[in-house]
């Protein structure tokens, strides 16, 4: 049986239907398709970068442009790492009721794991003004 | 449904890529790093290649699904 790929919001198709029920689910596709031709590009100039010196500019310029692109990837893979991590209880919009069986059936807090994607979005910064700063192989 | 073997290389780009990426960024300004950030270089360039090319064929191909 074919699988249905549309529904009352719309084809699934069209990314831009996110924008009214989860605007992070679709800055976060958004960039990842920008990011999939620009990633095959840069992983190329980077590569080439190592043999002509002449690209290091070149190189560093895309490596800001797939840096600001993978932003939103390595947010959300933070917060996937949470939701897995603390059973859903980070991040998992979970009912009051089922929340409480989880925590008694497996003593489980969200603990750190709601900052988890914040600590990373951080260092993630912090790595990108040096970037800006230092880039150079 | 059974999810493609191809998405481990997806996976593994997704995490290794950045987490590359941000060694080579953050020792930058130290000299004594430069063939460390040369060999992390190459394997960030190979890693972008496949994260590209599996996301050209999961999103833009759809899978290598043809009939649906």
């Amino acid at each position: 049986m074919p699988k249905k790929v549309y529904d009352f919001r719309g084809k699934q198709s069209n990314i831009s239907r996110l924008i009214r029920f989860d605007p992070e689910a679709f800055v976060h596709i958004l960039f990842y398709r920008l990011l999939i031709p620009v990633s095959i590009i840069y992983g190329v100039v980077l590569l080439a970068s190592l043999a002509f010196a002449g690209l290091g500019l070149v190189a560093k310029t895309l490596t800001i442009i797939v840096w600001i692109l993978f932003t939103p990837q390595v947010f959300e893979t933070a917060k996937a790492i949470s939701v897995t991590g603390s059973r859903g209880i980070a991040f998992g919009h979970l009912n009051e009721s089922y929340r409480f069986i989880l925590r008694t059936r497996y003593s489980k807090k969200a603990g750190g794991y709601s900052l988890f994607p914040y600590l990373i979005l951080a260092l993630w910064v912090i790595g990108f003004i040096f970037a800006v700063v230092w880039w150079s192989i | 449904m059974k999810g493609s073997q191809l998405m481990l290389f997806s996976y593994l780009t997704m995490i290794g890529v950045p987490i590359l990426l941000w060694i080579i960024s953050v020792t930058s300004p130290v000299p004594q790093t430069a063939s460390l950030r040369e060999a992390l270089a190459v394997l960030v360039g190979i890693g972008s290649i496949v994260f590209g090319a599996v996301g050209m064929r999961e999103v833009f191909l759809h899978g290598g699904k043809t009939n649906e």
